[in-house]
């Protein structure tokens, strides 16, 4: 039975490729968003310089980190030396505790700083997806359990978390991460436990069900796809604060790790030491650079938000 | 109710229900609603059952408990099974439930009970899809698909529409990967849109091209049942007519039988032979399409009818405009649920304490009857729904009782001849507790069931109770209401003489 | 008084409303949207007016562009006039913005902020005392944190103050007299419901409704003359509060001169749209006299009112949520003092429909806007709202604009209809015309794709429908947008769009079928 020739809509042209055509009109969308675009430039120049970093340290002159010694060249004070031109370009924002120069470290830093927020955000996203996907779907008892045991992550503030597990555990970077991770995962948990309780209502999902899709496959192919881009959204916002929190333990010293480690938050607690001197620029300048890292990537996250936003794509 | 036709019956509803638990705080259970109470029907081979009622009427929750989407709280489905044993297991379900309802038995249909639930119980374990395991339902899926209303929810926004439309395939059918696109395609161009949408989003449609890709889904695996629920609410005039002479279409073409769910009664007359009118939970009225829009019997029914706007000048004469609202289905009413908006309810239509008292203080009011003024104001009415009695406290007590009494009795009586006085002649008993407290008592209700008034037309109204099994027409049936209203106590009785009325 | 009835024998069939070749468009990241491409109809006073078509034909940007509701950005109303009461409150569309087109896509808009507030002003105004508008979702129209009593106060307050004020005067002052009069022609009316008519609107005249039903059964009473006399004095005296009036009267001065601005602001508005010099100059004066008497006038006033803030806004706040109530009796709610402490979500739907037809009319508004009022509630229950609507409308003779995609709804609720499709109007005509002479391919195909409830339809019959889909309006079809899915298209229906012609007895049809071929627009 085919329907008579009017009845049927008007045909359209054959795409062939919809999903990357979605993503392309996506694409659009988000670079219509000036300061969205602005931020998505430099958060991609900061990922270049960390991927960069990781492959050939050697373009950006960056090789020798742990010979930090090999960068003290001519200069003989022990004071660090102002922003400068005349000795060079790694010397363009002078130099730090030990006549480190800033400008290379900072992006030797990039390397680390980025490299650990992603490995926390990803192992966070990945089990508070698990975790409230679940919990969302399949609700009653375990989504009560699940969610009282998120209730207690947020309930105690996460520097005094921090600070508790890395004193338990040492005080490394290492166990500062493993205390991210830990404390990380809840506020994805409860993002995505309340999109999978909306999505879990929805028809399509019942239609599925109909079709004897089991929870667990419903969960798979339906909630999770339609809850990543939130999701997506909270990870590009969190790499920020991850940075910042970095520079929080080491400024409060939770962190005692190598004193020549590059990172950005190291510095700068580093660089702190010097400011009653009035020696500004160690504490400035990688601040600054944290504080655009930052920014353009909350501006990038929010243009992402309003561009994943059903409502608009309709 | 397996009356006797050629036709095959494919699904056998009995006794449904459906509870949802009302929940306050830490997993706490505060009460239940009733979503379904005691739904029972069948539905044929190649035919559609339509199912009507306003918001809350719970034809939603019947069309997912039906689809075994929902667990059921007690009742059971039938479906798609051999027509010998669904004749059997009809014929034991009916049985079984008119011997338990009866309220005195004899000690032969005791036992008759104890074989027959004896002989039931594993057959519903075994067959009823309210009591099988998901596992096992499975293979009864591939027969029967749903179709939903809203088609911006019902279809996956993350998927292609070829992914969307070839999900029951890949998880009911044994095709391979190859026979399914090229059955996919078929089922594309059956519904009026072409190969190219396949490859496109839902978000890329309009509402009736949503719809069509929605039914392209449920039909592609050849199902023998469709639970269509409120299909084309969302659409537009134009696009529904469209949708609907698809469905037709396609009902004719494979045979299919449908459960339509609508609250548009246009739709349900054009679609449905044979319609299921729901309130509150449960159903009201079920009968051929036709004798149900031309000699409906029971009141709502009525009253939802003449709701209906028409087109024709002529057909808008006698319109039936019920009072109040809907009650909440987890507080509803006693007896029968319409019975406070029912503007043919009797004295026995489930009338308890809560009804009363607003009426009772306005009718005992002194501005309304100036012989009142003599007694003393009220205080207080306290309702007891567990003894069926009001309390009428007054500021004061009163010495002379024999003549309040009288008084109070001759406004009650005088009430009771308003209109919506009806109310008024469930009270069975008036008679002082103490010197200032009056206590009236009210009549047990009786609860409708589903009967089979006429031939094949069912309906759970006290009105046509007495004509029941008699199938002797409408005027018989309309005497017997008569009759019931007539035989109103005139007098109200002390407790002590209290009788049955 | 709160809600007028009407004097049925001034019943002025005028236009109250008129609008002219309304044009909205909404401009989005998609392109530009042509909701409405020249929309012209009017409304009679006292009639019941139908807008009736599919989702996306405008019928909803119509109503919200009559209301100057239309959100801003993306829509705006870029063209057309539309006269409420003689006046045209979008004349100055071109001046409050600049509108510079590049592409579909590409769309500057400059607005003018200072002509907008002004506007706003002004419309605001007018859209509260003369339109007022009901919509389809109660549930979200309504503020969920405020009870419903509150919301219909602060409703009152903002449009009645001048009446109020009379009716505390009155009560207060009411004299022998005023009784007199009362009770002779009250003693006149033979007819138990004109009797209650007439109760009714004095005892709101005189701010004592609640006693309304007190003086009906003391007059029903038969005792002889001079006892009702008595009973009725015995009735008033506490009902009097004993306030000094000389505020109530000095408050109502003080919003009739307000009314008065609003007035003379309009007129100045209007003639600076009609670029009349002789005008602006003369309103100028006169807008300046009277806010320079005002300023002297009510300085002592403003002082007062502020001195006793809590007394002063109390007598108000009683005398209206009084009105509130009386308002929540007239919409048909059962247990109005209850209801009218409810907050939102505590109301059924029929329920919160009915407070919101209720705080539409406490500015007694002469032309209600309905848009879908009952899409979402169930037939039982729109039963009841049709038959209050139908109900209000005779009794205020206010017009009202129903607005509905269900045309069974219209065919019981309205006088004329105007049947709208992509954006234009393709038929208007009176009811009956249209249900038993439609002439319009579209409107005929309409009618004819409606499932009835009330004939027999055998088993195997099929409906006839219009085929394909309601167009995309970033890129409407050309000429008549109907063309694409018109049975009887011709080519001249791709090539210019007809206009909205008169074939008789005030039956319009926008169709070559029925109109010159020649006379349509390129």
């Amino acid at each position: 039975m085919v329907l008579r020739k009017s009845m049927r809509t008007p045909d359209v042209v054959v795409k062939k490729r919809p999903r990357l055509e979605d993503t392309i009109y996506t694409a659009k969308l988000f670079f219509k968003n000036r300061l969205a675009f602005v931020g998505f430039v430099i958060t991609m120049i900061y990922f270049a310089i960390a991927v960069i970093d990781e492959v050939y340290p050697q373009w950006l002159g960056v090789s020798n980190l742990n010979s930090m010694a090999n960068w003290v060249p001519a200069l003989s004070s022990n004071v660090p030396t102002a922003p400068t031109l005349s000795h060079g370009w790694m010397y363009i924002f002078g130099t730090t505790q030990f006549l480190v120069p800033i400008f290379p470290v900072m992006l030797a830093a990039l390397k680390f700083d980025i490299g650990y927020s992603l490995l926390i955000v990803t192992i966070g996203a990945l089990f508070g997806l698990a975790v409230g996907t679940i919990a969302g779907y399949f609700g009653k008892i375990f989504d009560e359990i699940l969610m009282r045991v998120t209730d207690i992550f947020f309930s105690v503030p996460f520097i005094v978390l921090a600070f508790a597990i890395s004193y338990a555990l040492g005080r490394s970077l290492n166990t500062v991460i493993i205390a991210l991770i830990i404390i990380w995962w809840p506020i994805y948990a409860r993002l995505t436990r309340g999109l999978a309780l909306s999505t879990r209502s929805m028809k399509y999902v019942e239609a599925a069900t109909a079709s004897g899709s089991s929870g667990m496959r419903n969960v798979v192919v339906h909630v999770i796809p339609n809850v990543l881009s939130p999701v997506f959204v909270q990870i590009s916002l969190d790499l920020g604060s991850i940075v910042q929190i970095f520079a929080t333990l080491y400024f409060l010293s939770v962190i005692q790790g190598s004193q020549l480690l590059p990172e950005l938050g190291n510095m700068i607690s580093r660089g702190q030491t010097y400011l009653p001197q009035g020696i500004w620029w160690p504490v400035v300048i990688p601040g600054i650079f944290l504080l655009i890292f930052t920014v353009s990537i909350n501006l990038m996250g929010d243009g992402l938000r309003d561009v994943l936003d059903p409502k608009l794509r309709r | 109710m397996a009356s006797e036709n050629s036709k095959r019956t494919l699904l056998y509803v009995s006794h449904l229900k459906k509870y949802f638990d009302v929940t306050t705080g830490f997993l706490k259970k505060a009460g239940y609603v009733k979503a379904l109470d005691d739904v029972t029907f069948s539905l044929k081979e190649g035919e559609t059952v339509g199912v009507v009622g306003e918001t809350g009427c719970g034809k939603t929750t019947l069309g997912r408990t039906v689809l075994a989407l929902t667990e059921a709280t007690d009742g059971d489905v039938y479906f798609n099974l051999d027509s010998e044993l669904m004749n059997k297991l009809i014929d034991l379900e009916e049985r079984f439930y008119e011997l338990n309802h009866k309220r005195e038995k004899l000690p032969t249909e005791e036992n008759e009970l104890a074989e027959i639930s004896k002989e039931l119980i594993p057959l519903r374990n075994k067959y009823s899809l309210t009591r099988l395991k998901e596992r096992e339902i499975r293979k009864y899926r591939k027969n029967m698909q749903p179709i939903f209303q809203d088609p911006f929810s019902s279809l996956d926004p993350r998927k292609l529409v070829k992914d969307i439309v070839s999900e029951p395939l890949k998880l009911l059918s044994d095709l391979d990967n190859d026979e399914i696109s090229e059955k996919v395609g078929k089922m594309i161009n059956e519904i009026g849109l072409s190969d190219d949408h396949l490859f496109r989003f839902p978000h890329e449609f309009s509402g009736g091209q949503r719809q069509r890709i929605g039914i392209a889904r449920a039909i592609g695996i050849e199902p023998k049942m469709l639970v269509l629920d409120e299909p084309t609410s969302a659409l537009d005039v134009s696009v529904q007519a469209q949708i609907l002479n698809m469905l037709k279409e396609i009902q004719e073409n494979r045979k299919l039988s449908y459960l339509f769910i609508s609250h548009h009664l246009n739709v349900i007359r054009l679609m449905s032979d044979r319609v299921i009118v729901m309130y509150l939970g449960r159903i009201a009225e079920f009968a051929e399409t036709n004798t149900l829009f031309t000699d409906m019997l029971h009141p709502y029914t009525k009253a939802l009818l003449s709701a209906i706007p028409s087109i024709d000048p002529t057909k808008r004469k006698g319109r039936i405009i019920l009072e109040g609202e809907i009650p909440s289905p987890s507080d509803p009413p006693k007896g029968c649920y319409f019975h406070p908006r029912c503007p043919e309810a009797m004295k026995n239509c489930g009338w308890s304490p809560r009804d009363m008292s607003e009426p009772l203080s306005e009718a005992l009011d002194p501005f309304s009857d100036p012989a009142l003024s003599v007694l003393p104001a009220i205080s207080e009415i306290i309702e007891d729904e567990n003894d069926n009695t009001l309390d009428i406290v007054f500021s004061t007590a009163i010495t002379d009782q024999v003549r309040a009494r009288e008084l109070i009795v001759d406004a009650l009586d005088k009430a009771s001849k308003k209109a919506n006085g009806i109310k008024f002649k469930a009270i069975k008993s008036v008679a002082f507790r103490t010197p200032d407290t009056l206590t009236i008592g009210m009549i047990e209700p009786d609860v409708p069931r589903l009967r089979e008034v006429r031939k094949d037309h069912f309906v759970s109204c006290l009105i046509y109770d007495a004509g029941y099994n008699e199938h002797k027409g409408r005027k018989k049936i309309k005497k017997v209401t008569e009759e019931n209203t007539a035989n109103a106590t005139e007098n109200y009785e002390n407790p002590d003489q209290a009788r049955e009325t | 008084m709160l809600v007028n009835e009407i004097d049925k024998t001034k019943i002025t069939r005028d236009d109250y409303l008129v609008v002219q070749n309304l044009k909205t468009q909404f401009f989005t990241s998609k392109g530009i949207v042509k909701a409405i491409d020249s929309v012209s109809f009017s409304v009679k006073e006292g009639e019941v007016y139908g807008i009736v078509g599919e989702s996306g034909c405008g019928k909803s940007v119509t109503a919200t562009s009559i209301m100057d509701l239309v959100p801003d950005p993306p829509g705006r109303i870029i063209g057309g006039s539309i006269y409420i009461d003689g006046f045209d409150i979008i004349s100055d569309t071109d001046k409050l913005v600049k509108i510079t087109v590049k592409s579909e896509t590409d769309v500057k808009i400059k607005r003018n902020k200072r002509l907008i507030k002004r506007h706003n002003y002004i419309i605001s105004r007018i859209r509260g005392k003369k339109i007022a508008m009901i919509f389809q979702e109660p549930s979200l129209a309504l503020n969920p944190v405020m009870t419903i009593g509150d919301q219909i106060i602060e409703n009152i307050l903002l449009h009645n103050m001048v009446s109020i004020s009379e009716s505390i005067i009155r009560r207060e002052t009411i004299k022998d007299q005023d009784l007199d009069n009362f009770l002779s022609e009250a003693s006149a009316i033979k007819n138990h419901s004109d009797l209650k008519r007439y109760v009714q609107r004095w005892a709101r005249d005189f701010g004592m409704p609640d006693i309304e039903d007190s003086i009906l059964n003391v007059l029903s009473s038969n005792a002889a003359k001079p006892f009702v006399r008595k009973e009725l004095v015995e009735l008033i005296i506490p009902q009097r509060k004993g306030v000094n009036i000389n505020i109530f009267k000095e408050t109502k001065d003080y919003h009739d001169d307000l009314n008065k601005l609003l007035d003379l602001n309009l007129k100045l508005l209007n003639s600076e749209n009609k670029a009349d010099t002789a005008g602006i100059a003369r309103y100028e004066q006169e807008v300046k006299n009277l806010e320079r008497q005002m300023r002297t006038k009510y300085l002592t006033f403003n002082l007062k009112r502020i001195i006793l803030k809590k007394t002063y806004q109390r007598v108000f706040q009683e005398e209206a949520r009084r009105r509130a109530i009386e308002l929540l009796k007239l919409v048909n709610i059962a247990g109005p003092e209850r209801v009218i402490d409810s907050y939102p979500h505590e109301l059924s739907g029929g329920m919160q429909q009915r407070s919101m037809i209720a705080m539409a009319l406490a500015s007694d508004p002469r032309l209600l806007i309905a848009d879908e009022p009952t899409t979402a509630l169930d037939v039982t229950t729109q039963a009841q709202i049709l038959d209050l609507i139908r109900e209000l409308n005779k009794f205020t003779g206010s017009s009202v604009i129903f607005i509905t995609h269900d045309l069974a709804v219209i065919a019981e609720m309205c006088n004329r209809v105007a049947v709208m499709y992509a954006g234009n109007i393709v038929e208007e005509a009176s009811v009956d015309d249209i249900f038993t002479n439609s002439k319009h391919p579209y409107t005929t195909g309409l009618l004819k794709s409606i499932p009835r409830t009330d004939i027999n339809v055998a088993r195997n019959l099929r409906m006839e429908s219009i085929p394909g889909n309601v167009p995309n309006l970033i890129t409407p079809p050309t000429g008549c947008r109907f063309n694409p899915r018109c049975q009887h298209k011709m080519d001249v229906c791709e090539k210019s769009k007809p206009k909205l012609v008169d074939v008789g007895d005030g039956h319009k049809v926008a169709c070559f079928l029925y109109s010159d071929l020649t006379d349509g627009d390129n």
